[in-house]
C-alpha cells in the first residue's frame, strides 16, 4: 500500500473504522514511513482538540419555550381552520344559524311590514281617495255658490278645513 | 351549560409531552452542543435547537420506539440547519459594523469549574476553543457536520451515515476531507499546542 492510499485511510484508521487486515497494513506502514506518521500525528492531535472542546451551557427554559411555540402554532392552526372552514365550528354553529334563519322567516311571514307586502303600500291612499259621488257633490256646491246671493255665499263657504285630498283637486267653473 | 376553558394540552397530548420532555432532558446537552458547533454562536444555536425540537415534537408520533432518540433528533436538527442555511443564503447579508463577530465570542465556561487546571491553562484552552470554532465555521456544511458528529459527539461512521442520510463511503470521505481542511486552518495553533503539551 503506497503513501497516498494510506493517507486517505488515516482518518478511518484513527476512528477505528477499518477492518483488522487494513489496520494491520497501515500500522506497519506508519512504523516505516515518517511522512505518513507525521500526518497521522497531526490528525490525532486535531481529533483530541475537537474532543476536548467545552460544551456550552445550555439554555434553561428551552423546553418551556418549545411548549409555548407549540401552543402558539396549534392555536394558529385552529384559527386558520376556522377562518377557511366554517364547519370547524361544529354542529352547534350550524344549528344556531338555522334557528336564526327560521325565526326571521317566521317573523316576516307572520308580521309583514309595508315594505315586505306590496298590497299594503296602496291601502292607505285608497281609503282616503274621494269617491265619484263626493266629487260631483263638490262641483254642484260650487255652482250653487255662484248663483246664490252674497249673504248666502258666506253661509255656504265651508267653515272647517276641507278633506286634505280634495284641496288639491281643480274645480271647473 | 358548558364553560369555555383556556387552551391546554389534552390528557394524551400531556402524556406525550412528558415522554418527549424526558427523552430530550437525557440528550439536551449534546443536542445543544451540536447546534452550537454548527452555528458558532449561542443565539443561532438556541433558535436551531428550538426549531429542531419543535419539528421533532410535531412528528413524535412517527418516531419508532426502541430506536435511538438522539440520532433521530440530530438528524432533524441537521436538516433544519441546512434549511436555515439555504434561507440565509438567499437573503442579502446585513451586518452592523459595531457588532462583534460571533466567532470571536468567548467560549462559555463549563457549569462545574475544574479547579485542578491553572487559570492560564483555562484561558489558553478557551482561546483555542474559540479559534477552533472559527475554523469550523469555514468548513462546508456537510464536512463540518460530519467532523462535529465524529470528533465532538463521538458517533460511529454508521451512526453518522444515518444522521446525515448518506452512505458510509461518503461519511468517511467527508470526515477525512473536513479534518484535512481544518488541520490546514489550525496548523500554526496545533504546532504550538503540540510543543506546549
Amino acid at each position: 500500500m503506497n503513501c497516498q492510499k494510506v493517507q486517505s485511510l488515516l482518518s478511518a484508521y484513527l476512528d477505528q473504522e477499518l477492518t483488522t487486515e487494513e489496520r494491520r497494513i497501515i500500522r506497519q506502514h506508519l512504523f516505516t514511513c515518517r511522512t505518513c506518521s507525521l500526518e497521522y500525528e497531526s490528525l490525532s492531535l486535531l481529533k483530541s482538540s475537537l474532543g476536548s472542546l467545552e460544551a456550552p451551557a445550555e439554555p434553561k427554559d428551552l423546553l418551556s419555550k418549545i411548549l409555548v411555540a407549540q401552543g402558539d402554532s396549534a392555536s394558529a392552526i385552529a384559527l386558520s381552520r376556522i377562518a377557511f372552514n366554517p364547519w370547524a365550528f361544529g354542529k352547534r354553529f350550524v344549528m344556531a344559524a338555522a334557528c336564526v334563519f327560521l325565526f326571521l322567516g317566521a317573523a316576516l311571514w307572520l308580521f309583514p311590514t309595508p315594505k315586505s307586502n306590496p298590497m299594503m303600500t296602496n291601502a292607505t291612499p285608497q281609503t282616503l281617495r274621494p269617491t265619484s259621488e263626493q266629487v260631483i257633490m263638490v262641483r254642484h256646491m260650487d255652482k250653487e255658490e255662484d248663483s246664490a246671493p252674497e249673504d248666502l255665499k258666506q253661509e255656504m263657504k265651508p267653515s272647517g278645513p276641507q278633506h286634505p285630498l280634495l284641496m288639491g283637486i281643480p274645480v271647473s267653473r | 351549560m358548558e364553560q369555555t376553558q383556556p387552551l391546554t394540552l389534552t390528557q394524551s397530548a400531556s402524556s406525550r409531552w412528558e415522554e418527549f420532555e424526558k427523552e430530550v432532558a437525557d440528550h439536551e446537552k449534546a443536542l445543544y452542543h451540536f447546534a452550537y458547533r454548527l452555528c458558532g454562536n449561542p443565539e443561532d444555536a438556541q433558535d436551531l435547537l428550538q426549531e429542531g425540537l419543535l419539528k421533532a415534537y410535531r412528528s413524535y408520533n412517527r418516531f419508532k420506539k426502541g430506536t435511538s432518540f438522539d440520532r433521530w433528533v440530530f438528524q432533524i436538527i441537521y436538516r433544519s440547519f441546512v434549511d436555515l442555511y439555504r434561507k440565509k443564503k438567499r437573503r442579502p447579508f446585513v451586518s452592523s459594523l459595531n457588532e462583534t463577530s460571533p466567532h470571536f465570542e468567548q467560549e462559555k465556561p463549563p457549569e462545574v469549574p475544574d479547579y485542578s487546571a491553572l487559570p492560564e491553562e483555562m484561558a489558553l484552552k478557551q482561546e483555542l476553543g474559540a479559534i477552533i470554532q472559527k475554523s469550523l465555521l469555514k468548513l462546508p456544511n456537510e464536512f463540518r457536520a460530519a467532523v462535529i458528529l465524529c470528533d465532538v459527539q463521538g458517533f460511529s461512521y454508521e451512526e453518522i451515515s444515518q444522521i446525515l442520510q448518506c452512505s458510509l463511503g461518503t461519511v468517511r470521505s467527508r470526515i477525512h476531507r473536513g479534518r484535512r481542511l481544518l488541520r490546514e486552518l489550525l496548523r500554526p495553533y496545533l504546532i504550538g499546542e503540540r510543543r506546549g503539551g
